[in-house]
């Protein structure tokens, strides 16, 4: 009757759909316009070679840092506010020293502190001979603020830094509460990947001291590993830089240009220090300390220092991006070489492929018709599940092909056990008609039971697992679904269809 | 049409059968154990894991010597596919030597075994890292056999669940046994195939299950091991079958797969093999046991 047209326009409707989610996959150039509807299927780093890195954002050197920022504000506040402030330490990540002339000086200070720093917790006050140290800490619930806030920052940073990589399709992800995973496909130069994307990136323009001077300094190692002082107050940072590029003047080099407020910064710098050596900081490494001569008013700076064409670009794209809050340590990190990544879907499709056959030709030869109706049905079920899986944005890995393997299994048996349930009521002495509806609603139940367990399963893996886990319980997932609709909705239908016309074209089963 | 109905009793040699299931099972495990920390690969044990290719004279042995000789004194080297170049090297090491042990082992490779040879893939997993994923991997693999445990009784019955689960865990113990036993290590990747084979092994016991239940609906009286007989001798075509179809597709991974199919589709084999018998022998039995002991009708669910 009319059901089955209506059940055979689903089917053909589900088909078409299915065509269409498949054809960025197949047909990369011609269909751009359709980019907005689906994508092509992605494929796991295992299948098309790549870079997998797992980073652990080191959130207590971001609570540091920020201690180490209010300290030198505080600085600046103090000396404003004529306080005499000999020495600002950050002992530990979350603590803050501060001393001072004398005991007076200090409750001074203190007040001023009051005002001004909500976020700081008085803790201590200690005598140091004549002088006077007040210790502050964070708060706990402000330290985590920052530590939270330090694991978005970088994964903002890792997404500028990868962009100007140039990757295609690149994934960055928070994993869990402080680790981040990249995901560059098709890279193969893991060292130059590293470099660009893991490190800090701290950008400082420091005075280099006047001997005799109050100003508290700190060593710190230049590029040929001699140790040089300098203040310990960094005057601007990369915040102040708006541009990077590669330049080539005097050799390779890399040209900032300050954003308007730096300019002035600067400017207000170069103007009071002029005859002073103005020390360039990158990571705590001293790059190159050149003589003010007179005020620079174009927010104009010049970083050279030995560098090769490919460090100095790795800079410039690593100052455009800005700094990393706290470093990353390297929790897990995997290649796959493009060639082994192809030869790995070369070979996966050539065994797919084989034990298809095999399967198909059995089918054929021992259900005859019916059997060709199953080998649609199967071919039918794989086209589903790598449609839907191409339009939920799913990637393809190798467990991902295991848990095909495995739908196609189960789809086969839910094949098997109906086609067998049909024989037996055909041989009980059923009609063609009868036979065929018991053979179906007999069977039903068991492929329902079977395929509903694995779904289960495969939820069940999908949620608490990870990676390959999580690759294979998507497809098993999806696999149970289009199994159903296909051994049972469509397949059927066949049958119907083939009983319903007014010739009698029954199938050979 | 005619179709003869075999009247096998599958069941009559249980209790044979149980000893020989307990037997590889007391193999599978002892293997297991013997096997200690070897057993995992880098997945779950942290360090590095190198894939390199021999251009020409490679060996397992001939790599390891190499690597000695430079003073990588603890690398573990096999063979990664028959027949071929290519060789998995392990080595320990933490994240900030990375660059440089490429580096090395790239260098090593090429002065002995030719300038083409190559490394085709690297893994470096921190410790922490190593120990998670192991964490992880089991919690979710036990949790998914709490939700068939779960699914089963609700859907049969509880004697029925244990059957199915206690067939899941003598097919994954068994085929692992086989699987450490042909000297592979385990990874994720090997814990996905152990999950394709918990996917078969409820499979196939759930079809046959659902046959019993729906004869024991039609039977006021009967003998538990008649019916199941009975049940299984009527479904040994769809058996035989399906596990024909299913040993076909896994035999083509392990001829065509290559690599990292390949090794994994022996350990499908393997489970999928486990996972026929135990339908029979181990399922069908436990759900026997379970109501002699308790005696009481089953509910026809």
């Amino acid at each position: 009757m009319s059901t089955v047209k209506t059940r055979a326009f689903v089917l053909l409707g589900s088909v078409v759909l299915a065509f269409v989610f498949l054809m960025p996959t197949f047909f990369k150039p011609s269909f751009k316009d359709i980019q907005w509807l689906s994508k092509p299927l992605s494929l796991g780093l295992d299948l098309s070679g790549g870079v997998h890195i797992v980073y652990e954002v080191q959130q207590e050197e971001a609570v540091r840092a920020k201690m180490q920022a209010t300290a030198n504000s505080i600085r600046a506040e103090l000396r404003d506010a004529k306080i005499a402030l000999t020495a600002v330490k950050v002992p530990e990540s979350r603590k803050l020293e501060l001393t001072f002339l004398n005991d007076q000086t200090a409750e001074r200070g203190k007040a001023k502190l009051l005002e001004g720093h909500k976020d700081l917790q008085f803790f201590d006050k200690i005598p140091d001979g004549t002088k006077a140290k007040l210790i502050y800490t964070i708060s706990d619930k402000d330290a985590q603020v920052v530590a939270t806030e330090s694991v978005s920052h970088a994964v903002e940073t890792l997404r500028n830094r990868v962009d100007q990589f140039g990757v295609a399709e690149p994934l960055i992800q928070r994993v869990g509460t402080n680790r981040i995973l990249l995901q560059m496909p098709g890279v193969s130069d893991v060292a130059s990947v590293k470099k660009v994307v893991g490190n800090v990136a701290k950008l400082e323009f420091r005075l280099i001291p006047i001997p005799g001077s109050s100003e508290g300094t700190v060593p710190i190692k230049d590029k040929a590993g001699a140790t040089v002082l300098v203040e310990d107050q960094p005057l601007m940072t990369g915040q102040d830089v708006a541009v990077a590029r590669v330049a080539f003047e005097q050799g390779v080099s890399v040209s900032l240009t300050m954003t308007s407020e730096g300019a002035r910064t600067f400017r207000k710098i170069t103007a009071e220090n002029v005859g002073r050596q103005l020390a360039i900081i990158l990571d705590n490494v001293l790059y190159s300390s050149p003589n003010i001569n007179e005020p620079i008013s174009g927010g104009q700076a010049s970083i050279s220092g030995g560098f090769t064409v490919e460090e100095a670009k790795q800079l410039a794209v690593v100052l455009r991006a800005g700094a990393l809050p706290a470093p990353l340590k390297v929790m897990e990190e995997r290649t796959v070489g493009p060639s082994l990544g192809a030869e790995s879907i070369k070979k996966g499709i050539t065994a797919i492929v084989a034990g298809f056959l095999m399967v198909a030709l059995f089918m054929v030869f021992y259900y005859k018709k019916s059997g060709v109706v199953a080998v649609i049905s199967l071919l039918l079920n794989l086209i589903l599940i790598i449609a839907i899986l191409s339009a939920f944005g799913a990637t393809m890995t190798l467990p991902g092909l295991a848990a095909l393997a495995l739908t196609v299994g189960v789809a086969v048996d839910s094949n098997v056990i109906i086609y067998e349930r049909i024989k037996d009521e055909l041989y009980n002495g059923a009609g063609r008609d009868a036979a065929v509806r018991q053979g179906f609603d007999k069977a039903y139940t068991a492929i329902l039971d079977a395929n509903l367990a694995a779904l289960f399963v495969g939820l069940i893996l999908y949620f608490l697992g990870t990676g390959p886990v999580k690759g294979f319980a998507v497809t098993l997932s999806i696999g149970v679904c289009t199994t159903l609709f296909c051994a049972v909705f469509a397949s059927r239908i066949a049958f119907d269809a083939f009983e319903l016309k007014g010739k009698k074209l029954p199938l050979s089963i | 049409m005619s179709r003869k109905v075999t009247k096998i009793d599958f069941l009559g040699v249980f209790p044979l059968a149980v000893i020989f299931s307990l037997l590889l099972i007391a193999g599978s495990l002892y293997i297991f154990f013997a096997k200690g920390e070897t057993k995992y690969g880098v997945d779950f044990t942290g360090g590095y894991e190198f894939l390199v290719s021999a251009a020409e004279n490679g060996s397992a042995d001939g790599v390891r010597a190499a690597l000695n000789a430079k003073g990588y004194e603890n690398a573990v080297v096999q063979s990664f596919e028959v027949g071929s170049n290519q060789y998995l090297v392990r080595l320990e090491g933490d994240q900030t030597e990375s660059e440089a042990l490429k580096s090395k082992v790239k260098e090593i490779m090429t002065s002995s075994f030719g300038s083409a040879s190559d490394i085709l893939r690297q893994d470096f997993v921190g410790p922490t890292v190593g120990n998670e994923l192991r964490t992880k991997a089991l919690l979710a693999v036990l949790v998914a056999l709490a939700g068939i445990l779960a699914f089963i009784s609700f859907r049969f019955e509880f004697a029925f669940a244990l059957g199915a689960v206690v067939a899941l865990f003598h097919d994954v113990i068994i085929s692992t046994g086989i699987y450490l036993l042909s000297g592979q290590t385990f990874s994720m990747g090997a814990v996905a195939a152990a999950l394709t084979i918990v996917g078969y092994s409820v499979n196939d016991t759930i079809v046959i299950f659902d046959r019993i239940r729906e004869e024991l609906t039609h039977r006021q009286k009967f003998n538990l091991i008649d019916v199941m007989n009975e049940c299984i001798n009527l479904m040994l075509s769809r058996t035989l079958i399906t596990h024909l179809l299913t040993l076909f597709s896994a035999a083509a991974l392990y001829f065509f797969g290559g690599g990292a199919i390949s090794d994994l589709s022996l350990y499908l084999l393997a489970g999928i093999i486990a996972g026929s018998y135990s339908t029979i022998y181990i399922a069908c039995p436990v759900v026997l046991m379970w109501h002699k002991m308790k005696g009481g009708a089953i509910e026809a669910a």
